[in-house]
C-alpha cells in the first residue's frame, strides 16, 4: 500500500539534496573551472493497487554537472592561442619599448655620431670639435652595447621563463595523473565520476594548454592521457612525465627542451609550440635572435665604413689614422658533443654580404655541412676548410683546425658577438684622422696650364704612400715617376702610385713637376672627415643598397610592425576567448539570481513535503483517537 | 547571443570593459600630454619609420645650417680681405700712373716707390690675414702656417694648393677658401701672354708697348729678338730655333707703327738708333708682391738718356698691365667667393622651405591632433562614468535581496 510518510519522506530528502546542490552552486559562484550542478528528479517505482499504480514519491536520481565537452574545447583551444599571443606580444612590446623608442632611439645616437664628424668636417682644427666627436663615438658604442646587454638579459630571462613554465608543466602534469587515480578509484566505487574531481582535471588541462598545446584523449576508466608536442607522452593514466631543461650542446646561450618518458629522453625544443611556453620560444626566435644578430650587423656596419675610410686619414700628429673603432671577432662554439679537438676560425670577409643568421657547421664522414641555426636549412657554401681553400659563406671564411672529427658540430654566429667588443680605439682627439694623408703641388715654375687634382687614397697600408714622388713631364705627352720610365700622358687620366691615385688634366709644359708627398702639418685639412661624414650616409647594407641609418629606421621598423600584428593577434584572439568563454559560462556557469529561485522553489517543496508527513501524522492520530476508546 | 548570464561571468566582462577603457584612456591621455600619436614604433610602424627618416632629415639639415654658417664666416673674411687688396691695388695702380709722367722729377719719383714699398708690406699683412678662429685664410688647409713668408728670393708660399671642402646641403659642398697662390701667385705677367723689354743697351728713343694677342692660336710661346738692322728697316729672330731663324722682316719704320708675328703685335713709339733691340719673351707666372717690387724698382729707373727714358717707359707700362693682371685675378677671386656666397644662401633658403615642409609632415605623421584627442577624452571619460555607474546599480541587484 502506498506510503505517504514514505513518499513524504522522500520528498524531503529529495529536496534536502538539491538545496544541498544549490547550497554548493551559491557557494562555488566564484569557483575556477566550476560547472553548476544539477539534481535530477526522478518518480520512485510506483506499488500496484489493484489495477492502478500508486506513486510512492521521488528520488534524486543524480547529481551531475552542466559541461559540454566541445564547448569547453573551443574555451582550451582558444585560451591557449591566447596565453601563445599574450607571452608573445608582451615580450615583443618589451622590445619594441627598448629599440622602437622614437624619442631616444638608436638613430638619435647615430645621428649625434655623424653631426660630430661633420663638425669635425668643418673645423678639423679645433680641438673641442674632435673631443665631441670622440665622446659622442664612445656614447654610440656605449649605446649599442647597452642594447645588447639588454637584448641578452631578455634571452636569459626567457630561459628562466621557460625553467618556470616547464616546473609549472611538471606540476599540472602531476596533478592530472593524480586526479586520473582519484576519479578512476571513485568510479569504480560509485559508478559515477565526481563532477567536482572532473572540474578540476579539467581546469588542469585548460591551464596546461595556456602553458603548452597539448592534445588529450579520453580513455575507458574515465581518465584522460595528455601528449605534448609531437605525440609524446606527458600524461598517461597515473603517470606523468617530466619536462626538464639543459643546455644546448652546439649554443651555449640556449636551453633546451626534453621530457623524460618512460622509453627515455625525447627532445622536444623544436616541437613544442602554442600557450605561453610556445609564445617565448615563437618569440625569441622570430624577433629576438633576429633583432640581436641584425645589431650586430648595422654595428659592423658602422665599424667597417668609419674604419676604413679613417685608415685612409692622417691625423694631427702626422700618422695615418688607424681603427676608430674595435669590434668583435666571429663567435665560434664548438659544441660540448664534439669528440674531436680542432679549433675552427672564422674570420668577416665582405660585410655587406652578412646575414643576420647564424650557422651549424657540421662534420660528415666526407666533408662538411652548413645549415642555418634557427631553421635547420641548408646554406650553400665553397671551400673545403683548409688555409689555402677556406670554406667561404655569406661574407665569412672559415678555417677549420686539425683534430675534427665525423659529426663534430660549430655554431657560428657571424654578426651577433661583434657588439661585445665594439669600443673607441682612439682616446686622443688629436689621433682623428680627419685630414688626407698626401699633399699634391704643382710647381711654381711649371710652364703649362696642367693641374692636378688632390689625390686620393687607394691603399692606406703601401708603405710608400708617404714617400714624396715627383711626376715630371719629359714632353708634352710623357711624363716620368720619380725619374723611371716615360709614359704616356692622357690628360684627366687616373695616375697611380704608391697606394694613391692622382690625375692629371690640361696642357703640362716638357719640364712640368708635381708633386706627391706627405700632408703632415695640414692642421685645417678635412678631406678625410669630409669623406668619413659621407660614407656614414653610403649604402653599406644589403648589397650596398641602404645606409646604416636606413637599416636602424628598417630594424626598429620591423620590430615595431611585428609587435604591432602580435598585439593586433592577441586582441583578435582576445576577443574569441571572451566569447568562447561566455559561450561556456552560459551553460556551465553559476547564476546566484537563479540559484535563488531554485533555492525559493526548493524550499517550498521542501515545506511542502514536511507538511505531507505532518498531514501522514494527523491521518494516523485520527486512526488512533477513531480505536482508542 | 548568450540568453543565460554567469554570475562571475557577468563581473568579469563587465570589469574587462572598465579595465579596457582605463587603458584607452589612458593611452589618449599620454598622447595628449607628450603632444606625441605615438610613443613607440609598435603604435604606428609605418609612421614611425617615415617619422624617423625625416627626422634624419632635419637633423642632417641642421649640420648642414652650422656648416653654412662657418662657410659663410670664412668666405666674408676672405671677402673683407681682397675688397683690402683691391683698393690696396687700385691706390698703387694710381701712383705707377702718377710715377709714369715723364714731368715729375727722380726725387717725387722716389718718395711713389717708397709709398709703394709701404703698399708692399702691408699686401704682406692682408695675405696673411687670418679668420676668427686664428686660422690663416690663404694658407690652404696648413691653416696653422703663415701662407706667405719674405725671403732672398722673394717671397715664397708655405701653404699647400688644397682647399677644405664644407657639405651645405645633401648634393652640394663648398671650398671654405681660396688658397695663397689661387690669390697672389703665378698671375701671368704683363699683357698675360708675352712680355716686351727695350734692348739694355739701346741708344735711340724708340720705346715698345705691351703689345697684344691678334691670334691666340699663331702663337709661339719662344724667346724672340727685335732688332733693328738700320733706324727704318726691321728683322725679328726667334732665339729659340737655331739660325737661320729669322721670322719676320720690314722696311720703312715710322714712330707709333705696330709690328705683327705669330700672331701678336706690338706698338713701338719714338726713333730707334740701328743696332737697337726689344726682346719679347713668353710671359711668366709672377707673384703679387714681385709685381708691385718690380713697380718700385722701375719708378726709381734713370731716365737721362733716351734709351733709359725708353726702358723706362716700357718698364712702367709693363708694370701697369700688370698691376691691371693682378687686379683683374682679385676681381675673378672675389666673384667666386660671390658666387659661393649666394650658393650659401640659395641652399639655406632652399633648406628652410625644405624643413617647412618637412615640419609640417612630420607634424601630420606624429603630433597629437589636440582638438581630437581631446575630445576623444571626454567621450572615453563618459563612456567610463556611465559604465561604471551602470555597473554598481546593476550589481547591486539580486533576488536574494527580496528572500
Amino acid at each position: 500500500m502506498a506510503d505517504m510518510l514514505a513518499t513524504g519522506l522522500s520528498s524531503l530528502r529529495a529536496f534536502q539534496r538539491a538545496l544541498d546542490t544549490t547550497a554548493h552552486n551559491i557557494s562555488n559562484v566564484s569557483t575556477a573551472g566550476y560547472s553548476r550542478q544539477t539534481v535530477d528528479f526522478a518518480a520512485r517505482q510506483p506499488e500496484a493497487y489493484g489495477q492502478n499504480w500508486i506513486g510512492t514519491g521521488v528520488n534524486a536520481s543524480s547529481v551531475r554537472r552542466v559541461y559540454d565537452q566541445f564547448v569547453s574545447q573551443q574555451v582550451r583551444n582558444s585560451s591557449g592561442s591566447l596565453a601563445r599571443l599574450e607571452s608573445f606580444a608582451s615580450e615583443a612590446e618589451r622590445l619594441d619599448d627598448l629599440l622602437g623608442n622614437t624619442a631616444n632611439g638608436l638613430g638619435t645616437s647615430l645621428q649625434s655620431f655623424t653631426d660630430a664628424i661633420n663638425e669635425v668636417s668643418s673645423t678639423p682644427n679645433s680641438t673641442s670639435a674632435r673631443q665631441v666627436l670622440l665622446s659622442q663615438a664612445n656614447s654610440l658604442a656605449q649605446r649599442l652595447r647597452s642594447y645588447d646587454s639588454r637584448l641578452r638579459e631578455m634571452s636569459e630571462g626567457i630561459d628562466t621563463k621557460v625553467s618556470a613554465e616547464a616546473g609549472d608543466i611538471n606540476e599540472m602534469a602531476a596533478g592530472i595523473a593524480r586526479l586520473n587515480g582519484d576519479i578512476a578509484v571513485a568510479v569504480q566505487n560509485s559508478g559515477h565520476a565526481p563532477p567536482d574531481l572532473l572540474d578540476q582535471r579539467d581546469l588542469l588541462i585548460d591551464q596546461l594548454s595556456g602553458k603548452v598545446s597539448v592534445s588529450t584523449v579520453a580513455q575507458g576508466d574515465s581518465s584522460i592521457n595528455v601528449f605534448i608536442g609531437n605525440g609524446q607522452p606527458l600524461v598517461l593514466g597515473t603517470t606523468s612525465s617530466q619536462l626538464t631543461t639543459a643546455t644546448d650542446p652546439v649554443d651555449p646561450e640556449r636551453l633546451r627542451l626534453a621530457l623524460q618518458t618512460p622509453a627515455g629522453t625525447v627532445d622536444i625544443s623544436r616541437s613544442v609550440a602554442g600557450g605561453s611556453l610556445g609564445g617565448l620560444m615563437d618569440f625569441r626566435r622570430e624577433m629576438l635572435d633576429p633583432a640581436r644578430n641584425e645589431l650586430g650587423r648595422i654595428t659592423l656596419a658602422v665599424a667597417n665604413q668609419v674604419n676604413a675610410q679613417h685608415r685612409e686619414g692622417m691625423d694631427l700628429n702626422g700618422n695615418l689614422g688607424g681603427s676608430l673603432f674595435n669590434v668583435g671577432a666571429v663567435g665560434v662554439n664548438g659544441a660540448t658533443t664534439n669528440s674531436g679537438t680542432a679549433t675552427v676560425t672564422a674570420t668577416r670577409t665582405n660585410v655587406g654580404a652578412l646575414t643576420a643568421n647564424d650557422y651549424i657547421l657540421q662534420r660528415t664522414a666526407t666533408g662538411y655541412t652548413m645549415r642555418r641555426a634557427d631553421t635547420g636549412a641548408s646554406v650553400s657554401f665553397t671551400g673545403t676548410g683548409t688555409v689555402a681553400d677556406p670554406i667561404l659563406v655569406d661574407g665569412m671564411s672559415i678555417v677549420v683546425g686539425a683534430g675534427i672529427q665525423t659529426d663534430d658540430q660549430y655554431l657560428v654566429r657571424p654578426t651577433r658577438d661583434a657588439i661585445q667588443g665594439f669600443n673607441v680605439a682612439i682616446s686622443d682627439p688629436s689621433r682623428i684622422a680627419a685630414a688626407a694623408p698626401i699633399r699634391t703641388s704643382a710647381a711654381a715654375a711649371n710652364g703649362g696650364t696642367g693641374t692636378i687634382t688632390s689625390g686620393e687614397v687607394l691603399d692606406s697600408s703601401n708603405v710608400n704612400l708617404l714617400s714624396t714622388t715627383n711626376i715630371v713631364f719629359t714632353s708634352a705627352t710623357t711624363y716620368s715617376v720619380n725619374g723611371g720610365a716615360n709614359q704616356t700622358y692622357a690628360a684627366g687620366g687616373n695616375i697611380d702610385v704608391n697606394g694613391w691615385r692622382v690625375a692629371i688634366s690640361g696642357a703640362p709644359a716638357t719640364g712640368d713637376t708635381f708633386t706627391i708627398r706627405n700632408n703632415a702639418g695640414a692642421t685645417g685639412d678635412n678631406r678625410n672627415a669630409f669623406a668619413l661624414a659621407d660614407a656614414m650616409k653610403a649604402g653599406v647594407l644589403d648589397g650596398g643598397t641602404a645606409s646604416v641609418s636606413a637599416a636602424v629606421d628598417r630594424m626598429t621598423g620591423n620590430i615595431g610592425l611585428n609587435t604591432r600584428s602580435a598585439q593586433l593577434n592577441r586582441d583578435a584572439e582576445s576577443v574569441i576567448n571572451d566569447t568562447d568563454i561566455a559561450t561556456r559560462d552560459a551553460l556551465s556557469g553559476v547564476n546566484l539570481d537563479e540559484e535563488a529561485a531554485n533555492m525559493l522553489r526548493f524550499q517550498q517543496a521542501y515545506q511542502a513535503s514536511a507538511q505531507i508527513i505532518s498531514v501522514a501524522n494527523s491521518l494516523f492520530d485520527t486512526l488512533i483517537n477513531a480505536v482508542r476508546r | 547571443m548568450v540568453t543565460r548570464l554567469s554570475t562571475a561571468g557577468f563581473h568579469r566582462n563587465t570589469i574587462n570593459a572598465i579595465l579596457d577603457s582605463q587603458a584607452k584612456m589612458a593611452k589618449t591621455q599620454t598622447q595628449i600630454t607628450t603632444g606625441k600619436r605615438f610613443q613607440t614604433a609598435s603604435e604606428d610602424p609605418i609612421a614611425a619609420t617615415r617619422a624617423a627618416a625625416l627626422d634624419r632629415t632635419l637633423a642632417d639639415n641642421a649640420q648642414y645650417e652650422r656648416n653654412s654658417n662657418i662657410v659663410e664666416s670664412r668666405l666674408s673674411y676672405e671677402e673683407q680681405t681682397l675688397a683690402d687688396v683691391t683698393t690696396l691695388l687700385q691706390q698703387v695702380r694710381e701712383r705707377a700712373l702718377q710715377g709714369a709722367n715723364t714731368t715729375l722729377g727722380n726725387e717725387e719719383r722716389k718718395m711713389l716707390a717708397n709709398d709703394i714699398r709701404q703698399n708692399l708690406a702691408a699686401l704682406m699683412d692682408l695675405s696673411n690675414s687670418d679668420d676668427a678662429n686664428g686660422e690663416f685664410l690663404f694658407s690652404g688647409t696648413t691653416t696653422g702656417t703663415r701662407p706667405f713668408a719674405q725671403g732672398p728670393g722673394g717671397v715664397s708660399y708655405q701653404g699647400d694648393f688644397t682647399n677644405r671642402q664644407i657639405r651645405i646641403s645633401s648634393t652640394q659642398s663648398l671650398p671654405d677658401s681660396h688658397s695663397g697662390v689661387d690669390v697672389f701667385m703665378g698671375i701671368r705677367e704683363r699683357n698675360g701672354v708675352f712680355t716686351t723689354n727695350v734692348g739694355a743697351t739701346n741708344t735711340g728713343s724708340a720705346t715698345i708697348d705691351v703689345g697684344q694677342v691678334s691670334d691666340l692660336s699663331s702663337w709661339v710661346p719662344d724667346n724672340y729678338t727685335l732688332q733693328f738692322t738700320t733706324p727704318s728697316d726691321w728683322q725679328v729672330v726667334d732665339d729659340t730655333l737655331p739660325t737661320p731663324n729669322v721670322i719676320a722682316t720690314g722696311t720703312g719704320f715710322t714712330s707709333g707703327q705696330t709690328i705683327t708675328f705669330n700672331g701678336v703685335s706690338m706698338k713701338l713709339t719714338g726713333t730707334p738708333a740701328a743696332n737697337d733691340t726689344f726682346t719679347i719673351a713668353p710671359a711668366a707666372g709672377v707673384d703679387m708682391f714681385a709685381m708691385l717690387e718690380d713697380l718700385a724698382d722701375a719708378l726709381v729707373l734713370p731716365t737721362t738718356t733716351p734709351g733709359d727714358a725708353a726702358i723706362f717707359q716700357s718698364r712702367i707700362g709693363g708694370a701697369i698691365s700688370n698691376m691691371d693682371k693682378a687686379l683683374e685675378r682679385v676681381v675673378s677671386v672675389r666673384a667666386e667667393v660671390g658666387s659661393r656666397l649666394n650658393a650659401i644662401d640659395q641652399a639655406t633658403e632652399t633648406r628652410e622651405n625644405e624643413a617647412i615642409d618637412l615640419q609640417s609632415l612630420l607634424s601630420d605623421l606624429r603630433d597629437t591632433d589636440y582638438a581630437a584627442a581631446i575630445s576623444q577624452l571626454n567621450i572615453q571619460y563618459a563612456g567610463l562614468q556611465a559604465a561604471q555607474s551602470a555597473y554598481t546599480k546593476i550589481a547591486q541587484m539580486s533576488l536574494f535581496d527580496y528572500l
